[in-house]
């Protein structure tokens, strides 16, 4: 076998166990499902044109895939700023909003979501690896974070999360 | 001493080291308060989950063979001569496509003109001179100015809906949509149709004279033209107008 059907087997075993993984974290992260499933699949691509297994890949993933949303949301500001300067060059049909759903369901996402984009960034990321079962020391290296602080990022992270959980408002 | 919550937290996880992870057990064994902290960690840890998982979606749809296409697809043309051309040109492209932009913005531009009549409709006097009215005007869409290459990439194929292809001797291209609504990503000389899940129909309005035109369903390739030939084209002529299904690829 040569070294690009090895690599190319261990891709394939690698996406079997990651991808989906990857794609609920980034649904989690960003709120937007199709952000989520292009994210992980560039992140994906990327893996696969490096052409050989990171040391530590899944905290490899997840740092390509933070670093793909950030660059995401920088663009996004670009181009609503873009449409709010003239809003008759770019998109004129918005997605359609999504589909009914069982009302307690429905604002219990609108909680969780918001409560999740009230807490910082790191703790965003570093409690929602760590319920994808990403160890410490793969949540330091994705967050470029010191070992030894990890246990204390998410005891503070799953705090402010749940307290920002409680306060958010259950009229809007 | 009392374990700190981090030390807690880390106990749960399993991070502990073995001679860590026995003195902390051992501390547990006779500090009740302790093992009151332990399982309100272990309680807010497994509530925060129940709650996250609200906003979990089945599946992202996508596939291991769809991701090495793609890296294959985009790993050719960067290491030809063609590709390096190809990449000059696209950053030409980006340069012309902000000047259009910024072009737009600037009242009396013939681009601007050109932009708000598609976008808009007809002014009065061609809507009067004009009968009957296009079916597909003011409908939602997307319009871009390509400077030689346009791609359209439909995210997916649907179960119903089709897609109609019009060449024009316009500068701008359009792809527009109606029955449903969808989002575009739109970038130099590219458009992405995020469809998933819906039932639209569009027409593709594409300038005459570009060279290089690629429309893909998924990653199937439905219409090429290369060198200002067209080299795949699976549209086919049905009552006045070239359209295809937006079937899933066979």
């Amino acid at each position: 076998m040569s070294r690009d059907e090895a690599f190319t087997e261990d891709f394939r075993r690698i996406f079997a166990e990651e991808f989906e993984s990857l794609f609920r974290y980034l649904c989690r992260l960003t709120g937007d499902p199709a952000l989520a499933a292009d994210t992980a699949q560039e992140a994906f691509v990327r893996l696969y044109q490096r052409g050989e297994r990171p040391r530590e890949v899944r905290a490899w993933l997840a740092t390509v895939a933070n670093n793909l949303v950030r660059d995401e949301y920088r663009r996004a500001t670009r181009r609503r700023n873009l449409r709010e300067a003239n809003p008759t060059m770019f998109v004129y049909g918005e997605p359609d909003p999504a589909p009914d759903e069982e009302l307690v369901i429905r604002e219990r996402k609108r909680r969780v979501r918001q409560a999740l984009d009230r807490i910082p960034e790191r703790y965003r990321q570093a409690l929602l690896l760590r319920q994808e079962g990403y160890s410490y020391r793969e949540i330091a290296s994705a967050l470029d974070y010191r070992a030894s602080g990890v246990g204390k990022l998410i005891v503070r992270a799953t705090q402010a999360f749940r307290v920002a959980y409680e306060g958010a408002d259950a009229s809007e | 001493m009392h374990p700190s919550d981090a030390r807690l937290q880390a106990l749960i996880d399993g991070e502990l080291d073995e001679p860590g992870s026995r003195r902390v057990l051992a501390h547990l064994e006779s500090c009740e308060a302790c093992r009151d902290r332990k399982r309100a960690l272990e309680l807010s840890l497994d509530e925060t989950g129940e709650l996250l998982r609200a906003l979990d979606r089945p599946s992202s749809g996508r596939s291991v063979d769809d991701v090495i296409r793609v890296a294959e697809a985009r790993r050719l043309p960067a290491r030809s001569s063609e590709g390096r051309t190809f990449l000059r040109a696209a950053s030409l492209a980006g340069l012309l496509v902000a000047g259009a932009v910024v072009a737009t913005v600037v009242p009396g531009s013939p681009i601007r003109e050109a932009v708000e009549r598609m976008v808009r409709g007809p002014v009065e006097e061609d809507a009067a001179a004009s009968a009957p009215a296009d079916p597909w005007r003011r409908e939602a869409g997307v319009a871009l100015v390509p400077n030689g290459h346009l791609e359209v990439t439909f995210e997916a194929g649907q179960p119903q809906g089709v897609v109609e292809l019009v060449m024009t001797g316009e500068d701008t291209a359009r792809v527009e949509v109606r029955g449903d609504s969808v989002g575009f990503v739109v970038g130099d000389g590219s458009v992405q149709v995020q469809n998933r899940g819906t039932s639209a129909s569009y027409r593709i309005a594409v300038p005459s004279d570009l060279p290089r035109v690629r429309i893909l369903i998924g990653s199937r390739t439905v219409y090429e033209v290369a060198g200002g030939r067209v080299v795949r084209d699976e549209f086919r002529q049905q009552g006045g107008a070239r359209s295809l299904p937006l079937a899933e690829a066979p």
